[in-house]
């Protein structure tokens, strides 16, 4: 009888050492610690410990958050973020779904080790088919791994050093309200619904696509292991929020993480289904998604997301800029580029675009700017083949490059063209602005700026859909430059294309000529190009924060020299930047790196 | 009252006269556009000449890629920098273009070139070429086909023809023990829709297919947009993008329904 006892109870301890899969480790073995935490200083009223997460390679952003911060006295833990670049194939497998039977098949990404280099990770698309294979959401990237593993491991330090209530920033944000308000609104909410009786409370209103613009969620996200059929996703728990009062109001589905007060229940709710469930979509897709989850949010922005800021996730990704080679930067950006990619003077990658042809045409424009310092603005400045050129062939000149990361087709433009700087950190005359430009942006140029020579290549057609938006940004950069060369095409934007053969021949205008737009024999793409002369007496514009001398633009001056970096490897702006700290702020320039420090 | 009715209706006839015939005023006459777009995935103020760009996203890292036309090579080379772990498989008929293909992509591992057409059957057949409406430009011998032109054409005139051999492409996979297909890109010059009917089990497992596409009946039984459209959808494909010159071509990705439902629907 006791030998009976003993081999059934023997059965049941193997049986369920043999249904538990040892293969995999757990999500919380990847959790990272938070080290060097000090308990003072990093609290507010109502708020026991404030966390804001940041890349080690992106000091920065930290910094430029701490500034804003500083002001009013608030000094968040710098939590050192889990690189989601740097996680090897066995944890980005381990951290995954894994497909079972009963889940939902969908379209998925995995990873896979490059069969010439182990070390590094392939992204391979799957229709999920392979059970105990790992899936992530189609097209995430690295970068939102590490990023959701940052938030989860700050949730669990949060639980273990038992506090009440936690802020977790995000390193790109903005205040727009005094933060201390939050302490107040805090009180307010606990009073109306009740205070353990809410677990998230969002600082902002939505996610921020521009001022007072937000990008508003319309659903839950799928997940293989969650029901999807469309009336639970777009039923009301995600997609219905109610107004409370004129601060709060409910929150459904939304994207952003920016800036969460998490009571502890909410750290016990969003732990549980982390580590439950691993990680399947980005972090702000799943944060709606925890069953029982009370979130709230408000009517207005007290601490939300900086806008246009560099993201480090990116369906690409972002190594370390800084520390960018070529060979990474080739991997990296693996699909069609546009544009003959320029690295210390040597096309390293062609793009599927003519760019010497065009070159070969604006030589003679900035030829007769030799011996004499100039300004060029590259509007649309794609992988900067123009502006790198002529920063290289005129060292005389100082161009601002402007590009961004959103748009439809030219995704990652934004990301490239960074790393392309540093990989051209041997020009000094260089300089990007990361923005999607609108014509507001062109007015504050035109009230603060001024170029000697404009570049806007198949651009404007993509700035605005209208005509009539089209017309005013071609007047905008009438006045903002001395020579405005514009290229449009044979076969986009023909409307605008027509536009401007019919402007060329009201104004002073040159035409340049006609060239071959794709590389592809078979393409008859070709785009115009036309050189728009204009007499404009703007060039002493300036802000009061310094003078500008009159004509070309001069060597040297006030605001120039305090521009110039003497930090060691870092680039410094040029000797004679073209544009003023406060332009480079204003639309968020990223490179020099030192130019965003000065403030 | 008659009086002032008249002068305006006059007035207003002037004003449509200046602005048809844009004169003294510098008017501006919008013209209709060249390009339009249907889809999901793109826009009509982009386009994409290579639709290449968008298959990546449904695809492994490692397809199996067969591009049917592939004149001399600048859109397989495109194909093999994108899936440098994928097999591509490029058929070009016309012995010319094919020394020239055989030449551009002599430096990438993971492309081979094959000297067939693409057709109903395997065997031989004639390849019309194309060379433009006096028939002197062999420039423009890329827009050969298997097809003769279109006989109601008023420019018709009778193509000189090589003999060229062709294959099946259910036939050549079997033969060369490919099991499947990812991504299948087809420049066939009006024969797209009848390769397609043909390769049935090509088409049971391919993920993205990218088509020429014709408004125009330029080629005899040549195959017009709304009838390739017509058959993807019944096996089991989404349209996802086409760009297209209205009444004349265009090119059209369509993507596995179950791919497109799990990321639209």
């Amino acid at each position: 009888m006791k030998l009976f006892k003993f081999s059934i109870v023997f059965s049941i301890i193997l049986a369920i050492l043999f249904s538990y899969d040892f293969s995999y480790a757990k999500l919380q073995d990847h959790f990272k610690k938070a080290l060097g935490k000090s308990n003072n200083n990093h609290a507010m009223r109502n708020i026991d410990f404030i966390y804001m997460i940041n890349l080690d390679r992106r000091p920065e952003k930290y910094t430029l958050s701490m500034k804003y911060l500083d002001k009013y006295g608030i000094k968040p833990y710098r939590f050192s973020a889990v690189d989601g670049w740097k996680l090897s194939l066995e944890e980005i497998l381990d951290v995954g779904v894994r497909f079972k039977p009963g889940m939902t098949p969908l379209l998925g990404t995995t990873f896979v080790a490059d069969p010439c280099n182990s070390n590094k990770l392939i992204t391979s698309h799957e229709f999920m088919q392979e059970y105990d294979k790992t899936y992530f959401v189609h097209c995430i990237a690295p970068g939102a791994l590490g990023c959701a593993l940052s938030h989860i491991s700050v949730l669990q330090d949060a639980y273990d050093s038992g506090y009440e209530t936690v802020l977790v920033l995000e390193d790109d944000i903005e205040i727009v309200r005094n933060p201390h308000l939050l302490s107040d609104l805090i009180d307010e909410l606990d009073s109306i619904v009740g205070h353990d009786n809410w677990d998230v409370l969002f600082t902002d209103h939505d996610y921020r696509i521009g001022v007072n613009t937000y990008l508003p969620a319309y659903g839950a996200c799928k997940r293989p292991d969650m029901d999807n059929r469309p009336e639970e996703r777009y039923s009301d728990k995600y997609t219905k929020t109610v107004t409370i009062n004129q601060n709060f109001r409910t929150v459904a589905a939304r994207f952003g993480t920016t800036s969460m007060i998490i009571r502890r229940s909410g750290i016990i709710k969003l732990l549980e289904f982390a580590k439950e469930r691993n990680i399947y979509l980005p972090y702000d897709l799943e944060n709606y998604l925890v069953p029982g989850i009370k979130r709230y949010g408000l009517n207005y922005d007290v601490i939300t997301n900086m806008l246009n800021s560099l993201s480090d996730i990116g369906a690409q990704g972002n190594v370390t800029s800084e520390k960018i080679t070529i060979e990474s930067f080739l991997q990296k950006y693996s699909h069609q580029i546009y544009q003959d990619v320029l690295v210390k003077n040597q096309i390293i990658a062609p793009g599927t675009d003519h760019c010497a042809l065009r070159y070969d045409l604006i030589k003679p424009i900035l030829a007769l700017y030799t011996n004499k310092n100039f300004s060029v603005l590259d509007l649309g400045a794609a992988q900067g083949y123009f502006s790198f050129s002529i920063a290289q062939e005129f060292p005389q000149s100082s161009c601002v490059m402007i590009e961004s990361n959103n748009t439809s087709y030219y995704a990652h433009h934004g990301d490239m063209l960074y790393d392309l700087c540093f990989l051209n950190s041997h020009l000094q005359n260089i300089s990007y602005l990361h923005k999607r430009v609108n014509l507001s942006d062109l007015s504050y140029l035109n009230e603060h700026e001024h170029f000697d020579v404009i570049i806007a290549f198949l651009v404007v057609h993509l700035m605005e859909e209208t005509l009539q938006e089209q017309i005013k940004i071609i007047e905008s950069l009438l006045t903002l430059g001395d020579n405005l060369i514009i290229e449009v095409a044979n076969d986009v934007g023909v409307v605008h294309t027509s536009y401007v053969e019919f402007l060329s021949t009201k104004l002073d205008c040159q035409y340049l000529g006609e060239v071959k737009r794709h590389k592809d024999p078979k393409s008859t793409s070709t785009g115009k190009l036309f050189w728009f002369r204009t007499k404009n007496n703007n060039k002493k514009k300036r802000s009061s924060s310094g003078a500008r001398p009159e004509g070309l633009y001069p060597d040297h001056g006030e605001e120039a020299q305090r521009a110039v970096s003497n930090q060691k490897g870092a680039p410094s702006s040029t000797t004679h930047p073209a544009i003023t700290r406060k332009t480079f702020l204003q639309l968020n320039g990223v490179y020099p790196v030192n130019f965003q420090s000065k403030i | 009252m008659v009086v002032i009715v008249r002068c305006a209706l006059l007035f207003l006839t002037l004003v449509i006269a200046q602005k048809v015939s844009g004169i003294s005023s510098g008017t501006f006459d919008i013209p209709k556009p060249v390009y339009k777009f249907e889809g999901i995935l793109g826009s009509t103020s982009e386009i994409i000449e290579n639709q290449n760009s968008l298959a990546p996203s449904f695809l492994p890292y490692n397809p199996t890629v067969i591009e049917i036309g592939s004149d001399e090579g600048a859109g397989t080379i495109t194909l093999a920098a994108t899936y440098p772990y994928g097999r591509i498989f490029a058929f070009e008929p016309h012995p010319r273009a094919f020394a020239v293909l055989q030449e551009n992509v002599k430096a990438c591992k993971n492309v081979s070139p094959i000297n067939r057409a693409i057709n109903n059957a395997t065997g031989h057949a004639k390849l019309y070429l194309y060379r433009g409406k006096n028939n002197t430009d062999r420039g423009l011998e890329h827009l050969s086909s298997l097809l003769p032109i279109f006989k109601s054409d008023s420019n018709a005139f009778d193509n000189p023809s090589i003999m060229v051999p062709c294959v099946n492409l259910d036939d050549w996979c079997q033969l060369n023990h490919i099991d499947h297909v990812d991504f299948l890109r087809i420049d066939a010059e009006g024969l797209e829709l009848q390769i397609l009917e043909n390769s049935q089990n090509v088409l049971k497992k391919a993920i993205v297919i990218v088509v020429k596409t014709n408004f125009r009946q330029l080629r005899e039984n040549g195959a017009l947009y709304p009838d390739i459209k017509q058959f993807l959808e019944k096996n089991d494909f989404e349209m996802l993008a086409h760009w297209y010159c209205e009444d004349l071509q265009g090119e059209a990705t369509f993507v596995r329904k179950a791919y497109y439902d799990s990321i639209f629907r």
